[in-house]
């Protein structure tokens, strides 16, 4: 079945590839310096990039797909989004087997927070397609800079001390146990502050619906370092939330014509394959070094996603 | 004789099964019909030659522009207008939506009241998401 999978891909690049061929018999549909069929192409060879190093840098897709894309392509940006979350989407419905196999990824976790998520995801595709553009660009490039701050400044806690689980974490049994590889022992985990982190999951909920930017940059801390969850299941947990979160904001999009087919098809093929040679890579990579690019290209793209909004670099 | 321990429950096992075919579905449906997209197979009433005339466009525009601006599911028009390879994308957003009604039945079996409601709660927001209700009124 995987090979099936390469296959389809490999044969939708190899399509991508001899379009330029059955364009020469059709003339060019917009005046410009590019013919249509090279957009497609450039999209897929940019995604498959941005697969290879959000891999390595640990971050979600969607989020460099939007800024990047939105800022420095001549798509609008409600395609944009609507190809991000369905990025965001597609990379999280194919890890989440395997995440949810190997105990990482906590099914009592994820639901009653991907259920919170996705009614503010929904809001926020909402919001997010009745604003004007200049303003969604503007606040779009705030929260990618604001998103490379976090990411700096951001501590971690591999297996966070939880004294007691609070009385809701108890009661929608957010408990569980997976071995750690590193300290070669079993680990019971608990949650707390639950409360408080249901609140910041409607917020992160919100501006995944609004910037179609997935959400792990912020799930994962929350998780961790709010409710006490391991970083290990924080992160699988976090990469299975946003296939609950990001399909009820891509329903939004879906119903209001805000996906192109042109668009988001050779952006979730590139982002996949990417993302499969980017694990291959991960054990020789630098993911220090990794993680420095693509905070750079973050700030690039926060920057001219700012400027751009604001009108100052149209 | 070595013996792998489980640390996942069998309502995860079971969710990732479902979860694994409708990915794997759903990805080569799209990947098949965006290569009969771009040969042009399906007849496409807007041809991918011309899409650079519409991806600068808001959404509303485009639909305007397509005559399609005032149908509740934009998606299903564009597919019947020969645009297949929304097909793919909308089984790729039903996946979840089809993994919950699934899943449902372990916290009924399990008279699990609290895990139940959040369930059939998702199962409702997804529907309604996808109903189109929540995306009337551009």
């Amino acid at each position: 079945m995987r090979h099936a999978v390469l296959m389809a891909a490999a044969l939708a690049v190899a399509c991508l590839l001899v379009s330029p061929v059955l364009a020469a018999e059709a003339p060019p549909a917009v005046a410009g310096a590019m013919p249509w069929w090279a957009w497609p192409i450039i999209l897929f060879g940019i995604t498959f990039l941005l697969g290879v190093v959000a891999v390595l840098g640990g971050v979600g897709g969607g989020v460099l797909f939007v800024p990047i894309i939105g800022s420095f392509f001549p798509f609008h940006l409600d395609f944009v989004r609507g190809a991000g979350l369905l990025i965001a989407l597609a990379g999280s419905l194919a890890a989440g087997p395997s995440l949810l196999r190997n105990g990482l990824a906590n099914l009592r976790l994820a639901l009653p927070l991907g259920l919170i998520a996705s009614v503010s995801a929904i809001m926020g595709a909402m919001m997010g397609l009745a604003l004007p553009v200049n303003v969604v660009q503007t606040a779009l490039g705030i929260t990618i800079l604001a998103i490379v701050a976090l990411m700096g400044a951001a501590k971690k806690s591999d297996i966070p001390h939880v004294a007691a689980p609070d009385r809701l974490s108890q009661m929608l049994q957010m408990h569980g146990i997976f071995h750690d590889p590193a300290a070669g022992r079993d680990i019971d985990w608990h949650v707390h502050r639950t409360p408080t982190g249901m609140v910041l999951f409607f917020g992160i909920g919100m501006m995944a619906g609004m910037f179609g930017l997935g959400a792990g940059w912020a799930n994962v801390p929350v998780l961790n370092l709010v409710m006490g969850v391991p970083l290990r299941v924080s992160a699988a947990t976090s990469s299975f939330l946003l296939s609950i979160v990001d399909t009820a904001a891509a329903w939004v999009y879906l119903n209001k014509g805000a996906v192109l087919t042109m668009i988001a098809a050779p952006s979730i093929i590139g982002m996949m394959l990417g993302s499969m040679v980017g694990a291959r890579l991960l054990t020789r990579a630098k993911t220090s070094v990794i993680r420095k690019i693509i905070l750079s290209m973050l700030l690039l793209a926060g920057s001219r996603a700012l400027l751009k909004g604001l009108g100052i670099w149209a | 004789m070595f013996i792998r321990k489980q640390y996942a429950t069998a309502e995860a096992l079971a969710y990732a099964k479902v979860l694994q075919v409708g990915m794997r579905v759903s990805l080569i449906l799209l990947a098949a019909s965006f290569v009969g997209y771009m040969l042009d197979l399906f007849s496409p009433t807007i041809p991918a030659s011309q899409m650079p005339l519409y991806w600068g466009m808001s959404a509303p525009a485009y639909l305007e522009h397509r005559g399609i601006a005032h149908q509740n599911w934009p998606w299903m028009a564009q597919m019947l207008q020969g645009d297949l390879v929304f097909g793919g994308i909308v089984l790729m957003a039903a996946v979840t939506v089809y993994c919950y009604v699934f899943f449902l039945r372990f916290p009924l079996a399990n008279r699990d009241a609290v895990m139940t409601g959040v369930v059939a709660g998702e199962i409702v927001v997804l529907s309604l998401a996808a109903s189109g209700l929540l995306a009337v009124g551009h």
